[in-house]
């Protein structure tokens, strides 16, 4: 900038000049630096999730990444330091059952099947209380139509990082298919209406293979008919004149969005999210699991500790919540057997378990790690427990390769603490999204 | 840590304690003020001290660390009195196990966190009178109070303000079951019709009489009664029709009780009975269309030039939001009577000092005079403008709207 | 679960850390019970010759929690009958009278540490019943009735509305209440009535009265009423109570405060924090099954978390709770002459990650985890 100055206006530029100046050069280039900076954050103890945690460790960001994490990490020159040395950093936290960013009434259609309906349009960037959620260390929640709907439609896992456009949030779309049986309306449930769930879910699946085959079909034909076509105008425009037949056209294969998502269920493209809390709802879903071949995630499975084995033998991964039935509004029938040592039990038999807040609107994601905290207090190991609420959920929806652990090319979505993050004393400091600063204790006020 | 807030606070206090010798005065200073009591003060000054009127007039001497509001060249009046406003109360305002119910105080249902109270304030209205509602024949005691304070006490600055009275047809809805259902709830009952209510309120006011001539004295239902016929507690009648009107002045002789007439939509035919008896008429919305049915399917004729029509005859009107949220506000309310035939001055006493003398507060609000209550609303221009906007509200001497 | 066994003469329980709640906190200390009663607290770990022992010197011992006001063992199915909705005014019913102490949701509780329980009607009539402080066991009554009839039950709820009896609306919900306490006021005694006798006690003798009020304005009105017959009363729930603590803390109004995670915002979550720094008398309470006695501690966590004293939060789990509802001498907190009712825990009560290992009532082992 000043040397344009200098250039346009050969006059004399006196001291005062000179110092402003300076200065704005120096302003300038700091910005500039400070926006591609890379960050290092010596903290007291690195809880990796993935590996053992490192006490007195560093981990180096740069573009958004964790380029290095370890003791002995050596630093560029230009680096931004982060001096956490007495506390503790560990990835961001992720509730898997959460409502945040969608208004209570936008969760449910009808007790009905429609898979197509997505998640995303719900979602409203401009709810305030994802702040407080953040300010909890939660870094990405999945959000999912309700209990309502039979087969409810599209999930989607979303990031806290204040972006107002949607589809900056969206870590990934179509995360799951959210899929809900023997959920009670108030105090009753009718057996009834139970088997009614089932046999729609399988009719609906079963009308999707039908679909799904008669599709592949009229992709063949289609694919008949064009080499068919480019052959025929070939012979057409050639030199001989052989009467030969146009190939007709196939019939238009209309498409149903809904049986679309079907399809990529029954493919395997899609995990089907099942929200079963009896045993015998469980059971049923795993045997429709069996009978059609989808990729199964039990959710909320609240009697799943009375038959792990089951559940284990056929490695289902499972997302449990809520852990205490205070989270809930008036403990419905399903509710009944609730057991604080559900997680615990799944997880010593072998089963993937992720821990859901499952709270009764979108702030209660702030809970998290008390949902942790009273699962360890309840038989589940407490690494066990930290892993439950980051690197299992993003396992099990699909977004393990960018976050949920503390490990190189993985995002720097982290989380800077006081103190052990079960203890009720520790105080989140700093949350990270990508390495930017999206939470920090110091200019709370 | 603690140590040090408890120095700090204790330093804080030193200039505290001795501010505590003058306590805050607050000037205005404004281009015209409306006393309504008098001729406008032009280049005039109010001075507030503890939540009062402590002066008001030209020349007035402000002293040295007042907080001086200049309004240059706008206009000031007092706070608006609605003497039937939107009632910032909490679910039903209708108990209705039954039709004579004295001793309901809607004061007990106060909400100071009701969200009609910010339109309120909004619209310039500082003090209001609620009422319980209209469901019931004899419905019990309305307050009047100010849009202020965190709990229902202090909202109220007059508690027992008036007796709630309905002789129009609402007491007569719902209670009767729908056909070939059986009587099975305390809705079924008397009233379904007119010659119902009255005699209900004859039998009320006849056995009121009887109670207050023997020696009894803990009935309290009755005693509330025996109150009104003493004249102790003002009668506030809701009445729509004319015919309605006219058996009101009569029961109000026969009984002897002191009238308040309410709504009085059809007051502009029986104008001249009205301002013989001398009764004040309580206004509720008239921009219904004329042959409109309004809130009741009661028939009745609305017509426009209804407050002009009493107010030429000589009657006492105050105009009000007739305790809906949804009216227009009271400025424009009284803009709209002038457009029909009410003269400018009575339209905007209607809406500040005659409501306060209707509701028994005159000595405290309605004028700008010395000695009342620092209610004061700021306006960019004339308050029958409807262009003109309120710039700044004032209640009890502290501004509690400033316009954005 | 382990089956009560008879309750050993003597036994002593060592502890690596004893919470008294009223004698600070005793580090390898030891508690001898006898008949079911605490005969001494002691600061050695030493025990006397030929005593049971309990070792527990790598974990906790705090008193038995005492959940305020909940509706536990009150049904027959998950919801509860607690309201009789029939008639708006019915001091005379006893909830102890609908109290099945063999309920499955009375044994499964067991495993939460909560050991005293305060019985209430619900929030559906405005003057509900008479309260009921019991244990979560008891070989007799004796042993498990703390009280019979410990109070009133009132509410200023929108609960109590109904519309097909009185009353209909809130102002109509206070002329009622007026009315109920003015007539038993004037009652003459001629005429034998025992639902006036009831509420006389209540405004002439001091007999408790326990007062539903959630939001300010329904606070507000709770605290006219108080004042205006003189009542003995506790604010149950309170929720909106932090934006008028200070005329709460004036008129010396405890408070039996609703279940924090009721809440998610954490503007609410910090309420019952600015009505505890204002020097109310804080209670926590289940209000069961709308959150499980279990998360009774949690309430108090939450609470801690969001800036409550840690001293406080306990207390509000023992010996405020105690006081509030009469038990004092009895229950609340680990001192000399009490009932032996204690909870070892794994660590610090007020941790989330605390587990509760064992539960004694009277002496008795109640409850004891079993390993996953």
């Amino acid at each position: 900038m000043g040397f344009y100055l200098f250039m346009e206006n050969p006059v004399v530029i006196g001291h005062k000049n000179i110092i402003l100046i300076s200065i704005l050069i120096l302003l300038f280039t700091f910005t500039i630096s400070f926006a591609s900076q890379d960050i290092a954050i010596k903290a007291g103890s690195i809880i990796t999730i993935s590996d053992n945690p490192i006490e007195n460790g560093i981990i180096l960001i740069k573009n958004g990444k964790i380029e290095a994490v370890g003791e002995n990490v050596v630093l560029p020159a230009d680096v931004r330091l982060i001096d956490a040395n007495d506390k503790f950093v560990m990835p961001g936290l992720i509730d898997a059952q959460s409502r945040l960013f969608v208004m209570d009434r936008e969760l449910n259609e009808g007790r009905t099947i429609e898979p197509e309906l997505n998640i995303v349009d719900a979602i409203d960037p401009f709810i305030k209380e994802y702040r407080e959620v953040l300010a909890q260390g939660v870094t990405a929640v999945c959000v999912a139509p309700g209990s309502r709907g039979l087969i409810g439609g599209r999930s989607a896992v979303l990031k806290l990082n204040g972006s107002k456009n949607v589809n900056k949030m969206v870590l990934k779309a179509d995360a799951t298919v959210k899929a809900a049986v023997g959920v009670s309306t108030g105090n009753t449930s009718s057996s009834l209406a139970r088997l009614e769930h089932y046999s729609s879910i399988r009719e609906a699946l079963i009308a999707a293979k039908l679909y799904m085959q008669r599709k592949e079909k009229a992709d063949r034909e289609m694919a008949e008919y064009n080499r068919k076509k480019a052959e025929y105008e070939k012979k057409e425009s050639g030199k001989e004149t052989e009467k030969k037949e146009k190939p007709k056209r196939p019939a238009k294969f209309r498409t149903n969005p809904g049986s679309d998502v079907l399809v990529r269920i029954l493919r395997k493209e899609i995990p089907l999210q099942v929200e079963a809390h009896r045993v015998t709802d469980i059971i049923n879903v795993l045997r429709l699991a069996d009978e059609f071949g989808f990729t199964l995630i039990l959710d909320k499975c609240t009697e799943g500790y009375l038959i792990a084995d089951e559940i284990a033998r056929r490695k289902v991964p499972v997302i449990v919540g809520p852990v205490s039935t205070s989270f809930v509004d008036i403990p419905r029938l399903e509710y009944r057997n609730h057991n604080m040592s559900n997680a615990a039990i799944l997880s010593k038999k072998g089963v993937k378990t992720a821990l859901g807040v499952s709270g009764r609107d979108g702030a209660s994601s702030k809970f998290i790690t008390l949902a942790a905290a009273m699962a360890a207090a309840n038989g589940l190991d407490k690494d066990a427990a930290l892993r439950a609420i980051t690197l299992t959920p993003a396992e099990i929806l699909g977004v393990a390769d960018r976050i949920g652990s503390l490990q190189v090319g993985k995002d720097a979505d982290l989380v800077i603490l006081n103190g052990p993050p079960l203890d009720i004393r520790s105080r989140v400091e700093m949350v990270m999204i990508e390495g930017k600063v999206v939470f920090d204790r110091k200019s709370q006020r | 840590m603690r140590t040090c807030v408890i120095l700090l606070s204790f330093l804080l206090l030193i200039p505290a304690l001795a501010q505590d010798e003058q306590s805050e005065v607050t000037a205005i200073k404004a281009g015209k003020i409306l006393t309504i009591s008098g001729s406008p003060i032009t280049d005039g000054i109010i001075l507030i001290k503890d939540g009062k009127i402590a002066d008001i007039g030209t020349g007035i001497e402000i002293p040295e660390n007042a907080s001086v509001i200049n309004a240059g060249q706008k206009i000031v009046m007092p706070g608006l009195v609605d003497a039937s406003a939107a009632p910032p109360v909490r679910g039903d305002l209708n108990e209705e196990h039954k039709e004579i119910t004295p001793t309901v105080r809607i004061s007990t249902a106060l909400d100071p966190q009701s969200k009609v109270l910010k339109r309120i304030v909004q619209t310039g209205t500082t003090t209001l009178y609620v009422s319980p509602g209209l469901r019931n024949v004899i419905a019990g005691l309305g307050a009047v109070v100010k849009p202020t304070g965190k709990i229902p006490k202090e909202m109220v600055i007059k508690e027992d303000a008036a007796l709630t009275i309905v002789m129009s047809m609402d007491p007569t809805y719902g209670n009767q079951t729908p056909r070939s259902q059986p009587p099975r709830n305390f809705y079924f009952r008397r009233p379904t019709t007119r010659m119902a209510i009255i005699w209900m309120l004859r039998k009320s006011f006849f056995d009121a009489q009887k109670y207050a001539a023997s020696k009894e004295k803990d009935d309290p239902e009755m005693q509330i009664l025996a109150s009104a016929l003493d004249d102790k507690i003002p009668v506030r009648l809701n009445v729509r029709r004319a015919i309605n009107i006219r058996t009101a002045l009569k029961l109000a002789d026969e009984y002897d009780f002191q009238l308040i007439l309410d709504e009085c939509t059809e007051g502009y035919k029986v104008a001249e009975e009205i301002a013989e008896k001398q009764v004040p008429v309580v206004l509720g919305p008239f921009y219904y269309y004329p042959g409109s049915l309004g809130q009741s399917r009661e028939g009745r004729e609305v017509n426009w030039n209804n407050a002009g029509i009493l107010t030429k005859a000589g009657a006492k009107v105050a105009l009000t939001s007739g305790a809906q949220a949804q009216s227009i506000d009271l400025l424009t309310a009284a803009a709209f009577a002038v457009r029909h035939g009410m003269p400018r001055d009575k339209a905007l006493k209607a809406i500040t000092a005659t409501p306060a003398e209707i509701l028994g507060v005159a000595d405290k609000v309605g004028t700008l005079e010395k000695g009342k209550d620092a209610d004061i609303l700021i306006l960019s221009g004339d308050p029958l403008e409807v262009t003109t906007r309120i710039e700044k509200v004032i209640l009890n001497g502290k501004i509690v709207y400033k316009a954005e | 679960m382990v089956r009560a066994a008879d309750a050993p003469q003597h036994l002593a329980i060592r502890a690596g850390r004893i919470w008294t709640v009223t004698d600070g906190v005793i580090k390898d200390g030891v508690i001898i019970i006898k008949n079911g009663k605490i005969q001494a607290v002691r600061k050695k770990p030493d025990v006397p010759e030929g005593m049971k022992l309990l070792d527990f010197s790598d974990r906790d011992v705090m008193p038995g929690l005492i959940d305020a006001h909940c509706h536990i063992g009150l049904s027959l199915d998950i919801y509860s009958e607690i309201d009789e909705t029939v008639l708006a005014v019915t001091p005379d019913m006893q909830i102890i009278d609908a109290f099945n102490p063999l309920a499955d949701d009375v044994k499964k509780a067991l495993s939460s540490g909560v050991t005293t329980v305060l019985l209430a009607p619900g929030n559906k009539n405005p003057v509900a019943g008479q309260t009921a402080v019991v244990k979560l066991y008891g070989k007799t009554t004796k042993d498990r009735v703390l009280k019979r009839s410990g109070g009133v039950k009132f509410s200023l709820r929108d609960d109590a509305l109904m519309s097909d009896r009185r009353p209909t609306s809130r102002a109509g919900l206070l002329a009622l209440i007026r009315e109920e306490l003015n007539n038993a006021k004037t009652h003459k005694d001629d005429k034998p009535d025992l639902r006036i006798e009831v509420l006389k006690s209540v405004v002439d003798a001091n007999f408790p009265a326990y007062i539903s009020a959630y939001t300010v304005d329904e606070i507000a009105s709770a605290l006219t009423v108080i004042d205006e017959y003189g009542l003995n009363a506790v604010l149950i729930g309170a929720e909106e109570g932090d934006e008028i603590a200070q005329l709460i803390a004036k008129q010396n109004i405890p408070v039996i405060y609703s279940p924090v995670l009721l809440f998610s915002r954490d503007k609410d979550l910090k309420r019952v924090v600015k009505m505890a720094d204002s020097g109310i008398k804080i209670a926590f309470s289940s209000k069961s099954p709308r959150t499980p006695l279990s998360s009774l501690r949690t309430s108090a966590i939450t609470a801690v978390k969001y800036g409550l004293d840690k001293e406080v939060a306990l207390k509000g789990l023992t010996i405020n709770a105690a006081q509030i509802l009469g038990v004092a001498k009895r229950v609340g907190s680990i001192q000399r002459g009490k009932d032996a009712d204690l909870v070892i825990i794994s660590g610090d009560p007020l941790q989330p990650t605390s587990t509760v290992e064992m539960v004694i009532i009277n002496g008795n082992i109640v409850y004891q985890r079993q390993k996953i």
